[in-house]
């Protein structure tokens, strides 16, 4: 198993440092931008914050002030960041595993770091490691029902993503359940709802061509399949910017730190990108709604495993003829013939 | 049983950065037998291009040469368009032999590694549970592809 390990670390490193090797071009948007500081030619370093904040509001009104009350973009200077986008690197795995990376954080290797996670959570998360490392994977993902990945998870999950920026809002599209992320610009948090949701609340403001996120009122739910839970508390501040890769990709880079008084001992930061991915628009890619309730038939079985329904079983559903009036003409979900 | 040879390094490479690009999707692939390969002829009666997984059914004899449906799981759309997939790759009625990691518990369903076509043509909508690129090669190699439907090989 080392060995594998070993292999796909170093393959993955290979793929991905070819894809995020960094220079300071301008592209999409009327404002310079700049080389992310300390990147190096493989992987876009961690920013860490400034100095220590005790919460994410303090972070992020730090980062207010510093940046005058934010840039007030219209939409003939608001960065655009148009087309299909793809997840790429990101470093959450180093947070929670010693050496730990992508290509082991849903399989079995790496030694969970001590002190980063409270008591409870530590436990937890050593528990789903001795699993992976059991089975050579976790047995059951909470997705698997058609649930949130929510945030932070959304920061990576690998399907296809849109960016939306306007003045007042940006909107950040996945593909994966439809999940759209909503950032007010210049906004406070407002939540007459009374509760939390997988995607939370999120407000931000620019500065410059860098969009500044905070994140709030978010469910529990885990970073990643194989990786710890995050708690009702966790409040996230994010970066985005758009960079150009030497090689003249469009890169998004975001630089995130977890706030999770009750997950995590102290905050802890990441950095996410995504790529942009004219290849799926030349396949002619267009993101359609994800249809995971109506056509998925994996579950959790009794012994707590993911397994699927096949045909002939009564809960079977047919992922392309399932009807609840099947008497009624043009009510099949096969128009195409099949 | 047969054993499966690893036709090179490379291959096994291949397989790893295939499980390491795309076996992220939204469930666990625990269920999957990955130390086998079956091959499975039958007729298409149904190609889900859905998201979170596309699935392909098809109906084909079990050990008993009764005809069941068989479901065959693969990428989410994203995924398959990149291996050149798509929602018209397959119709029903057309015969397919599919290479697949069966599931553990031994139904009639598995995890798609790669479809060859009526015509020869291989397809490739398979998630990240092998490399079929590098798996179709062997196999076609091999000469397994005119293997009776429903041999399995060992993997290790």
């Amino acid at each position: 198993m080392k060995i594998k390990t070993t292999l796909i670390q170093g393959f993955l490193c290979a793929i991905l440092g070819s894809s995020f090797q960094l220079q300071a071009l301008a592209q999409g948007t009327a404002i310079e931008q700049a080389a992310i500081p300390g990147a190096t030619r493989e992987n876009p370093a961690v920013e860490y914050p400034p100095r220590d904040f005790a919460t994410a509001e303090e972070h992020y009104n730090y980062l207010l002030e510093q940046a005058s009350g934010g840039t007030q973009h219209t939409m003939a200077t608001i960065p655009v960041w148009d087309g299909l986008w793809s997840a790429g690197y990101n470093s959450m795995p180093a947070i929670f595993l010693e050496e730990g990376s992508m290509a082991i954080a849903m399989r079995p290797g790496g030694e969970v770091r001590e002190g980063v996670l409270t008591p409870a959570y530590e436990e937890h998360f050593r528990a789903r490691r001795a699993e992976i490392n059991e089975n050579g994977s976790q047995l059951y993902d909470r997705l698997t029902n058609c649930e949130y990945p929510g945030m932070p998870r959304w920061l990576w999950e690998p399907y296809v993503k849109e960016f939306v920026n306007m003045p007042d809002q940006s909107w950040m599209l996945n593909d994966f359940m439809n999940e759209t992320r909503r950032v007010y610009i210049n906004a406070e948090h407002v939540n007459i709802d009374g509760k939390h949701s997988a995607t939370g609340d999120s407000i931000g403001f620019w500065d410059n061509d860098k969009l500044i996120v905070w994140t709030k009122w978010i469910n529990p739910a885990d970073y990643l399949r194989g990786m710890p839970l995050t708690s009702n508390q966790i409040e996230i501040v994010e970066t985005w910017q758009q960079i150009i890769t030497v090689e003249g990709q469009r890169q998004l880079v975001t630089q995130v730190t977890f706030y999770d008084p009750i997950g995590l001992q102290s905050p802890q930061s990441a950095v996410y990108t995504h790529t942009a991915s004219p290849d799926l628009e030349e396949f002619g890619a267009r993101i359609r709604n994800w249809e995971c309730t109506s056509s998925s038939n994996s579950f959790q079985d009794e012994d707590g495993r993911t397994f699927f329904r096949l045909p002939g079983d009564p809960e079977f559903r047919d992922p392309r003829g399932f009807t609840d009036f099947p008497d009624i003409p043009g009510q099949s979900l096969n128009p195409m013939g099949q | 049983m047969k054993k499966l040879i690893m036709a090179s390094t490379a291959i096994i490479i291949g397989s790893f950065l295939t499980l390491a690009q795309f076996a992220f999707g939204h469930h666990s692939f625990a269920m999957f037998d990955n130390s086998k390969e079956r091959i499975i002829e039958g007729t298409v009666v149904r190609w889900a291009f859905n998201n979170p997984h596309t699935w392909l059914y098809i109906e084909a004899a079990d050990e008993n040469g009764e005809m069941i449906t068989w479901g065959f799981e693969g990428a989410a759309q994203v995924h398959a368009m990149r291996q050149g997939v798509n929602g018209t790759t397959f119709q029903p009625g057309e015969r397919v032999k599919v290479i697949m990691q069966p599931l553990v518990s031994g139904e009639p369903a598995g995890a798609m590694c790669f479809v060859q076509k009526e015509d020869g043509s291989i397809a490739r909508p398979n998630d990240g549970v092998c490399d079929s690129e590098a798996r179709a090669s062997v196999w076609q190699q091999n000469g397994w592809l005119n293997s009776p439907s429903l041999t399995t090989y060992d993997l290790d």
